[in-house]
């Protein structure tokens, strides 16, 4: 079952570049382009495990949209040109539950929805990839039904790079995120850690090496 | 050293100064008034004396016995003990304690008696004398006067004259610092008001209502203060006024910013479908443009800061100019732009004037309905864009050419619009020395003059 997010956002070409981004992400989305209509909306689709809002919206804005996100349970990323501290935290003490500034790197933003979706529990604890099927709370890997023994740091390597299919991991970003940020080894690492997934799972598991940049699983 | 200082210690020491002359002269004179009284009296009792030595007479024969004999008559006829008699230096009465005779002076004439004051020994004398004659014999007689009593008593006058005298100083002297303190008031209320100012209270102002210099100085110091205060003021507003600006700005930046990383971070990092490859390029492209839209004007709008040159010029080539320009946007919104022109010349920079009509009527054009009309009309030193679209809500119209204020946000970006155009317009209006002014009806057009002054 897809992770379902809300997108309220009034600029057409930012809108759009987030949905590309949900979608090869494997996300499921819905694009509103007015803070009124997107109100209207919620009585009749709710279901939404996200809302990326934007602040600034015409008919009713970001901040107005926040109580009937709460009607509904609906956890809020404020994504907005506003930078400035009040607005920063107008938006957080409403109940937001992060809040990023334009402009900012779609990456960041899919992290942080993960991040989000994991705290709020509503995160895939499944992720399937052609055969293979990981359980991500009880740390297991099966290949076609047979269960695959593999390191803590390479399921933890396999699963990041399962939520960002599609999507270009730098060596430094998978140390980072992985390893930690006082790891003291170097990129090597990330490239050896990927030659073992390789070899473990098979010629199925399509890992890209990306120049100069990192590491890609594309479908 | 402090004004009120310097002041009081010249002032007392000219005040002490003439005091102690006063008290000299007053003295010198006084004490030469007392001195010739005192030497008449004497001179009266010499004169007495003298006249009774030589009442007596000679009643002596014999030569040997003058000088008892003078001595005799004179201690006859002095009751008081201060005369002298001496005989060629050598006394044959002196009951005074020092020669008298050296100080004696002769008189003008020689009956006259000799006389002289002297100070012997500290003490002042009065000395007056005659030769008296006895036989062949002169002898002189002299009498002493002690006035050490005048000298005392002149002594104790000046003591007098100086407690007065330090008296009228210290007097003076406390006067003397009430009168300035109370002048030199308001130069400390000045001071503290220039201290204030400094300080950054601009609204600081000086209440003191005198007729005099200070009055004068504090009347100017107000006038330099409301200077001060009206020019920080003014660039306090400029200030603010530019601080939003690139507020605006900046904030208007970020969106075709946050798009254009978005879309190309998409393509560098992900691997997507050919069609919405291409869809993610239209997206750049079209949100470069909007970024290079907007550059233009505002490099327009930093150009127009200094000074342009206005040449009067007939308006009919400018329209005509005008309306080559908007044909493209005209015919893609399906209007039609009619042109009305007199005769007459304003006062313009051409290329200016011309992207401030094209400005104009693209808005025009954005605000109409397709099938309608936008007007271009010149008459009477004026150049109006009427068209027939949604009209601008009342409250509005005041705001719109403030920088990247826009009525309807989105659909003014669906359009293109910077949110630029009006505030360039506006820039141009002014450095021609003209007027813009707007009349609007929601729902039935608006109109956008321009009225030139009628200086030709």
């Amino acid at each position: 079952m897809k992770n379902r997010i809300l997108v309220v956002e009034d600029d057409a070409a930012i809108a759009e570049a987030i949905g590309l981004n949900l979608m090869l992400s494997e996300y499921d989305y819905r694009i509103i382009d007015d803070g009124a209509e997107a109100a209207r909306c919620l009585e009749k689709d709710h279901s939404f495990d996200l809302a990326l809002l934007d602040v600034m919206l015409p008919n009713l804005d970001g901040f107005a949209l926040m109580e009937h996100m709460e009607r509904y349970g609906i956890p809020v990323l404020y994504l907005t040109a506003k930078g400035d501290l009040s607005s920063k935290i107008t938006g957080l003490r409403l109940g937001a539950e992060d809040y990023i500034v334009k402009p900012f790197e779609m990456l960041e933003l899919l992290v942080r929805i993960e991040k989000i979706l994991a705290r709020t529990g509503k995160l895939n604890a499944v992720l399937r990839y052609h055969d293979l099927t990981v359980d991500v709370s009880k740390r297991t890997v099966q290949k076609a039904g047979e269960q695959v023994r593999l390191q803590p740091l390479e399921f933890d390597l396999l699963v990041k790079l399962l939520r960002f299919k599609n999507c270009t991991l730098t060596r430094e970003r998978l140390l980072n995120e992985i390893w930690g940020f006082d790891f003291v080894g170097g990129t090597r690492t990330v490239d050896i850690h990927v030659a073992h997934l390789r070899r473990k799972l098979g010629p199925d598991l399509n890992i890209v090496a990306v120049m100069k940049l990192g590491y890609r699983l594309e479908d | 050293m402090r004004l009120k200082t310097r002041i009081l210690l010249f002032a007392s020491i000219m005040i002490a100064a003439a005091v102690l002359l006063c008290c000299t002269l007053i003295l010198k004179l006084v004490r030469t008034q007392m001195e010739q009284d005192a030497a008449e009296k004497a001179t009266a009792a010499f004169d007495e004396v003298y006249s009774d030595v030589i009442r007596l007479g000679n009643s002596v024969d014999d030569p040997a016995y003058a000088d008892t004999y003078m001595a005799y008559k004179v201690r006859k006829a002095d009751k008081t003990g201060t005369y002298t008699l001496s005989y060629k230096g050598s006394y044959l009465i002196n009951n005074v304690g020092f020669s008298p005779e050296p100080y004696l002076i002769p008189g003008e004439e020689s009956t006259d008696p000799m006389q002289s004051f002297c100070r012997v020994f500290g003490t002042l004398y009065h000395v007056t004398g005659q030769t008296v004659y006895c036989f062949d014999r002169s002898y002189v007689l002299t009498k002493v006067t002690d006035l050490s009593g005048l000298d005392d008593y002149l002594k104790s006058l000046a003591w007098r004259c100086v407690g007065i005298g330090a008296a009228v100083t210290a007097a003076f002297l406390l006067l003397a610092y009430f009168i300035l303190s109370a002048s030199l008031r308001p130069i400390k209320t000045l001071q503290s008001g220039a201290q204030a100012i400094a300080s950054g209270n601009y609204h600081t102002r000086i209440d003191v209502k005198r007729r005099d210099e200070i009055g004068l100085l504090s009347a100017d110091f107000n006038a330099m203060a409301d200077a001060v205060e009206s020019s920080i003021a003014e660039l306090k507003e400029q200030n603010a006024r530019k601080q939003q600006f690139i507020n605006d700005l900046s904030h208007e930046m970020k969106t075709p910013v946050t798009s254009l990383l978005l879309n190309s971070e998409t393509l560098v990092t992900r691997t997507v479908t050919e069609e919405d490859r291409q869809r993610a390029l239209v997206r750049i492209h079209e949100q470069a443009k909007w970024i290079e839209r907007l550059s233009q004007k505002l490099m327009q709008l930093v150009l127009l800061q200094g000074e342009i040159e206005l040449v009067p010029s007939p308006v009919r080539p400018l329209l005509d100019a005008v309306s080559e320009t908007v044909q493209d946007s005209l015919a893609r919104s399906q209007i039609t732009l009619t042109v009305a022109c007199g005769e007459q010349t304003v006062p313009m920079d051409f290329d200016l004037l011309r992207s401030a009509l094209v400005n104009l009527i693209e808005n025009a054009i954005k605000a109409s309905e397709p099938g309608s009309t936008v007007e271009l009309i010149a008459e009477d030193h004026a150049i109006v864009v009427r068209d027939h679209g949604r009209g601008i809500p009342k409250d509005e119209i005041a705001r719109i050419t403030e920088p990247f204020y826009m009525v309807d946000r989105s659909r003014s970006k669906r359009l293109g619009g910077s949110g630029l155009g009006l505030a360039l317009v506006q820039r141009i209006v002014d450095a021609h020395r003209a007027v813009l002014s707007i009349e609007s009806e929601a729902g039935r057009g608006s109109s956008f003059f321009i009225r030139f002054s009628d200086t030709v």
